[in-house]
């Protein structure tokens, strides 16, 4: 674990920004969620195609058994789509607003999706109550949405634990709501004010908050990433921040967070946890520094490798085998040229792993 | 110079000799500049691209105007669009903030050393109120920081008009320091002790024939009727129920305060909040809360002034320095552009339900109606009864005009 | 003009040593232009109003009572050089010629800055200079060098050091406070209207100052600088770009040996030595800061003219130049040779800022009425005392030395009026409405007057007159150094006879209210 690498391997281009997506079952694949709609890609070949589209940018999709994919998007609905038939199965208007994240569970019986539009509450800009629920929970399976669950907007992430049993929600104020699927009890709440930015250089009003989150394998812990605090939050220069929180037991505490003299700045967005359970990939954005996806150990927290992509990072995945990272995102989106087109700016790449014990 | 002239932060009101009539007060066309300093997205407010590849994430609604779209995070607006006028085709020149506020303040790219007044200047000094205690040119902004708006609000905003055209400026911290009287003195001393200084200050104001001294006595004269519009500035004043309709938030209060100013005799309200629509980084989270306080503050002013039969002679405009780049970057931001932009304005003689000019499929470039910052003062000045080409002689300048190249006003939105 | 001197001396008139004194020469140059622009200058002020006037301009506060009377009873007739004299030696003159150049070198600032200012040896560093007329030359180049070669002189990395490694800041800074120009708008194009300030001028200048690194060491504040690094492009408006060469002005190009692009040059031992004073920085063999000194300061004209101007500005209100830093092709001189000569002066004189000031404050246009002779008569024309008003810390000491007979530079009263009258070098004079009502409702201000309620001093003092006469005299005469007009004794009797019943308040408001006239507002 101490020399793990990270070799490029596979380099492709989408048309439009993939702002979520994840791996097909044989991990050859990825299905991607981009400005304009759903994409599957092959990763050996680099081929894609639209399969279809949201009313807004699609934010996320997950690659189901049997060729289903499941997506949210920015007109706040989830849809079902079979691959195979090329048919959308169901649609269902989740939200008024965005629908930010989306997670299923291990089991791929639970979605949950998340919403809520940050609007000014206070002088200060302190975010407005929410005017929908924020948190929608429902069966795969079905599409029944049997909890509705309440948060303060915008949320922006959201995980499942890895045995199931827990939904947890992450919000622009640092606040994270863990809720027992089962009953939607509150069971947890995590306030972490690191995430969060408060303006005094050009604005007031409240940027940032946590822009990933994932259980660790033993679930007792939650890791959140994001971007610190900025003087002025239109800088995007705050520090690339992950942070790990004991939650299940009594007051939730800080375990360990990024090592100082490890992070540059820059807002991160994507965090993935490889199958060995030993460490674990957080990606996003380069604004200042040498890198904008590195690997950290899990148990101690340490860096052990960093990559520069060139492009902003949304999503991560290991393979099942974990002998390879997919990583996917966007550069900025190119000036139209004379005729109307637009030079692609999706970005999949494909790394292979090396000296990774276990 | 070295101690730098903060024209702002040392607020100078304009007002003076107690003498003319309520009337005049209420007749006076007045303006509401909502400053929307670092430049909001055109796409994601009055020129909307659904469906295409700039068009950004938040969609399109229907308006009152058949045919017209604006962005889905505009419903209150949407449904006022035959009070206002949006003006599609702005092209601009300046690509940097302090240019570009420079140049939609003032109407003008700078000429040195001749300093251009800013617009509220030029409209308290030509339809200002002399008779009134209050302030006739408010700068609303309790940001005290915001980068190039920062360095520009401690420039020269009166120019050649001079400081006393400069405006007060108040919001949030900034309440106008010393304007209540000590408990250590009572109102008949307070009055007394200011006519003996006045007694002593004249006599050397005579003898040197001192402009100086005039100004000073000037500001002297002026310290009873601002002491007695304080009130005019405390926030917590407005009617509970106004503050909670116009929102929350400090732009929409002070937006509030801007018709309470306007109200009570002010000419010209700036109403600021720092710098907070240069969304680089963060732009859909940004706009998805400016721009729905952007909407309901327009809707309920513009109701509001509609209402009270203001809205004949109040202008409301809303913009900022420039637009925002078709094409977002690579964090999740829209870059400085003001090639295509727009605006919206209502009141004071502007025709509703109008939209002019058209940019193309993915808001490139402007392809109808262009016009620039010049049009557009010449238009602001126009419907507001001030010549926009009058002619300035000034010693040791070259001439110069209110508005340069005998620019043309935007005749579609006049009505 | 300088034929007129000429003919003058072949004459034999004017003896030549006289010919070359700056005095002689202002009066002359002066006065040759008002005779060609058809000007007639006010009449010589009395010494009842020079003494007022030339005890705020160098010693920065009025004169006691006691101070006035003695000049007005001495009988000599070189009684107004023996006061220039006195006051230019005096601690007070220090005291104000530091306030002065606080401003202009550092700007105002907020009190824990003025404390950071004090307790770094900044403001002993202004002292010094002006409690012992050093050099300006040398004062400038060792704020731009800023390594200090002893204790005494650790204030001088203060310029730089409180502008905290923005090396913008700095050149925006170093450009007006030594060359008399202004360089921001040079920033993202060359000068619009003065063509000799070029955009790569703004970008040297930076670069000049851009290795620099503020440094806390156990000497105290230092401002390192490294001897790698640096190197940029600035874009102009139309977006090509151009290397950041070391240039400024029109004293060309520094060499420099500058890397390829994308090779960083390692930071090496090698490339270093020790600095002289033991725990300072260590010093780059080749100092960017160092070779700007040697290589743009020394001897650069504009050194001497800038800081001519700028002292006439101070004692006549405006410069030959003005705005009196943008000394620039949009900015003619409204006396060239009258500049020229002054500023040849200064630099052969050694940069002698006492002799420049002695040499202004004693010529004939600053002894003139500062009553305006026409209203066409034009400002630049120097033909009369063009009224000031008092910066914050005259003013603060004059309240002081009228209520009180004394002062403290430290006192609360100084500290509320800098936080308010920001200005010390006005192009104009507008007074704002934030000023007056300071005046009118501050709370420390009136504080201040109430609790200046000592046997001796000046409520007390008034109190213990015996007649009405009397009192109004006492007020008038150490508020405004004269005596008091019928009108202004009735009207101050009149006050004092409706609030009998509260005489203390009584005089503490109509001290307010002279306080807060304009004839004590300004210098005249």
């Amino acid at each position: 674990m101490n020399e793990v690498k990270l070799q490029k391997v596979d380099d492709h281009r989408l048309p439009t920004a993939i702002l979520g997506g994840s791996l097909a079952p044989d991990a050859r694949s990825v299905v991607a969620a981009c400005m304009d709609g759903i994409y599957t890609v092959d990763l050996d070949s680099g081929d894609y195609d639209q399969r279809y589209a949201h009313d807004s940018y699609a934010s996320s999709a997950h690659w189901l058994a049997d060729d289903v994919i499941l997506s949210g998007g920015y007109d706040g609905r989830l849809e079902w789509f079979d691959l195979k038939n090329g048919k959308s199965l169901r649609q269902n208007q989740l939200h008024a607003f965005w629908s930010w994240e989306t997670a299923i569970d291990p089991k791929a019986k639970h979605f949950a999706s998340v919403t809520g539009q940050y609007l000014a509450g206070g002088y200060k800009y302190e975010p407005q109550g929410e005017r929908e629920p924020s948190i929608c929970v429902g069966s795969v399976e079905t599409g029944e949405v049997f909890h509705r669950l309440p948060h303060i907007p915008s949320v922006q992430a959201v995980a499942f634990s890895p045995d199931g049993q827990f939904v947890a929600a992450g919000n622009l104020m640092g606040e994270v709501r863990v809720f027992e699927v089962s009953s939607g009890k509150l069971a947890a709440t995590v306030k972490t004010p690191d995430f969060t930015s408060w303006g005094i250089i050009k604005s007031h009003c409240y940027l940032g908050g946590i822009f990933a989150m994932r259980f660790t394998p033993a679930g007792d812990e939650l890791l959140l990433a994001g971007m610190g605090e900025m003087r002025d939050p239109m800088a995007g220069n705050g520090k690339q921040l992950w942070q790990k929180w004991k939650w299940d037991q009594g007051e939730p505490r800080l375990v360990d967070q990024i090592h100082d003299g490890e992070h540059g700045e820059g807002l991160m967005e994507a965090l993935a946890i490889h199958p060995s359970g030993d460490f674990f990939a957080m990606g996003g954005r380069l604004r200042g520094g040498d890198w904008n996806v590195a690997l950290f150990a899990l148990d101690d927290g340490r860096r052990l490798t960093t990559l520069k992509t060139g492009y902003r990072v949304t999503t991560m995945h290991f393979t099942p085998d974990g002998s390879r990272l997919i990583v996917l995102g966007t550069q900025g989106q190119p000036k139209p040229e004379a005729d109307g087109m637009i030079a692609p700016f999706g970005r999949a790449e494909r790394y292979v792993l090396s000296g990774a014990d276990g | 110079m070295a101690a730098g002239a903060a024209s702002v932060a040392s607020f100078n009101g304009l007002f003076s000799i107690p003498a003319l009539a309520e009337e005049t007060k209420r007749r006076g066309k007045k303006c509401i500049l909502l400053w929307l300093c670092g430049a909001p997205s055109q796409f994601d407010t009055w020129d909307p691209k659904p469906g295409t590849a700039t068009g950004g994430p938040f969609g399109a609604i229907a308006t009152n105007l058949p045919g017209i779209q604006i962005s889905s995070l505009m419903p209150r607006c949407a449904t006022l669009m035959d009070k206002l006028a949006v003006i599609r085709s702005m092209s601009t020149k300046p690509n940097e903030h302090f240019q570009g506020i420079d140049a939609l303040t003032r109407g003008d790219q700078p000429r040195p050393p001749f300093t251009r007044p800013i617009l509220g200047s030029v409209v308290a000094q030509q339809l200002g109120q002399l008779d009134s205690p209050v302030p006739q040119f408010v700068l609303l902004d309790p940001c005290p920081e915001g980068n190039e708006f920062k360095a520009f609000k401690a420039g020269n905003w009166a120019g050649w008009l001079g400081a006393e055209y400069g405006p007060v400026r108040a919001g949030g911290d900034y309440g106008i320091p010393n304007i209540q009287q000590l408990d250590t003195i009572s109102d008949g001393d307070h009055a007394d002790r200011e006519a003996l200084r006045k007694f002593f200050s004249k006599k050397y104001e005579n003898d040197y024939r001192s402009t100086a001294a005039a100004s000073h006595n000037a500001a002297f004269d002026r310290v009873q009727g601002l002491m007695s519009c304080a009130p005019l500035f405390d926030l917590d004043s407005l009617p509970e129920a106004d503050r909670e309709r116009y929102g929350r938030g400090a732009f929409a209060q002070h937006a509030l305060q801007a018709r309470h100013l306007i109200e009570n005799g002010s000419t010209f309200v700036m109403v600021a909040n720092g710098m907070p629509w240069d969304n680089h980084v963060y732009q859909h989270e940004m706009h998805q809360m400016l721009v729905p306080e952007l909407d309901n503050v327009m809707f309920q002013l513009v109701n509001d002034l509609d209402q009270r039969g203001m809205l004949d002679d109040t202008l409301v405009i809303a913009m900022g320095e420039f637009g925002r780049t078709p094409w977002l970057n690579d964090a999740r931001g829209r870059d400085h552009y003001p090639t295509a932009w727009s605006l919206a304005m209502a009141g004071a003689g502007i025709r509703g339900g109008v939209v002019h000019g058209a940019t193309d499929a993915l808001g490139v470039e402007v392809i109808e109606g262009k016009v620039d910052n010049r049009n557009l003062f010449a238009t602001i000045f126009q419907t507001l009864g001030i010549d926009p080409h009058e002619e300035y002689e000034l010693p040791g300048l070259p001439t110069f005009h209110r508005v340069e190249d005998a620019a043309e006003p935007i005749r579609e939105v006049l009505a | 003009m300088r034929l007129c001197s000429f003919i003058l001396v072949l004459l034999g008139c004017v003896p030549r040593g006289i010919a070359g004194d700056p005095t002689t020469q202002i009066n002359s140059q002066l006065s040759a232009a008002w005779q060609e622009r058809k000007v007639q200058p006010a009449e010589r002020c009395d010494d009842r109003t020079f003494v007022r006037r030339v005890y705020l301009d160098l010693a920065g506060r009025i004169p006691t009572r006691e101070e006035s009377r003695t000049f007005l009873a001495d009988p000599r007739d070189d009684r107004r050089q023996t006061l220039v004299e006195r006051l230019l030696g005096s601690e007070d003159h220090a005291q104000h010629f530091a306030d002065l150049f606080d401003v202009i070198l550092m700007g105002r600032a907020d009190e824990g800055t003025y404390q950071r200012r004090a307790r770094h040896g900044w403001r002993a560093f202004l002292e010094t200079a002006f409690r012992e007329n050093r050099p300006w030359d040398e004062v400038a180049r060792q704020i731009l060098i800023a390594r200090p070669s002893d204790k005494e002189h650790d204030g001088a990395v203060w310029f730089l050091y409180e502008r905290e490694d923005n090396y913008q800041a700095i050149a925006e800074a170093v450009a007006p406070a030594f060359f008399g120009i202004r360089i921001e708008c040079a920033q993202c194009h060359d000068h619009m209207m003065a063509d000799e300030i070029e955009q790569a001028h703004y970008w040297g200048l930076v670069a000049f100052f851009n290795r620099g690194k503020n440094e806390d060491t156990p000497n105290g504040p230092r401002v390192a600088e490294s001897a790698v690094g640096g190197f940029s492009e600035f874009a102009n408006l139309e977006g090509s770009s151009t290397p950041n060469f070391l240039t400024f002005l029109d004293a060309g190009t520094v060499a420099e040996e500058r890397p390829a692009k994308e090779v960083k040059r390692s930071d090496e031992d090698r490339l270093y030595v020790s600095a002289e004073v033991p725990g300072d920085p260590r010093e780059p063999i080749f100092s960017r800061r160092q070779k700007f000194v040697t290589q743009v300061l020394d001897g650069h004209p504009l050194l001497a003219r800038a800081m001519v101007n700028r002292v006439w500005a101070i004692l006549m209100a405006r410069g030959i130049v003005h705005p009196h830093d943008e000394i620039d092709s949009m900015h003619p001189p409204s006396h060239p040779d009258l500049l020229d000569w002054l500023s040849d002066d200064f630099a052969a004189s050694g940069f002698d800022v006492r002799r420049l000031v002695r040499s202004i404050v004693l010529s004939d246009a600053y002894q003139l009425s500062a009553r305006r002779p026409t209203q066409a008569t034009p400002p630049d024309s120097f033909a009369w005392y063009l009224e000031r008003p008092l910066t914050a810390e005259q003013l603060a000491r004059s309240i002081q030395l009228v209520l009180r007979g004394s002062f403290q530079n430290d006192a609360s009263v100084v500290e509320d009026l800098r936080q308010q009258i920001l200005e010390v070098l006005p192009d104009t004079v507008e007074v704002p409405i934030g000023d007056a009502l300071f005046f009118s409702n501050h709370a420390n201000l009136d504080a201040f007057i109430r609790a200046s309620d000592g046997d001796d001093q000046l409520i007390a003092g008034v109190l213990a007159c015996e007649t009405a006469d009397e009192r109004a005299e006492r007020l008038i005469e150490t508020a405004f150094g004269r005596s008091p007009t019928e009108s202004e004794t009735s009207a101050i009797t009149a006050y004092l006879d409706q609030r009998s019943e509260r005489p203390e308040e009584a005089v503490a408001q109509i001290v307010w209210s002279l306080i807060t006239s304009a004839e004590f507002r300004f210098n005249h």
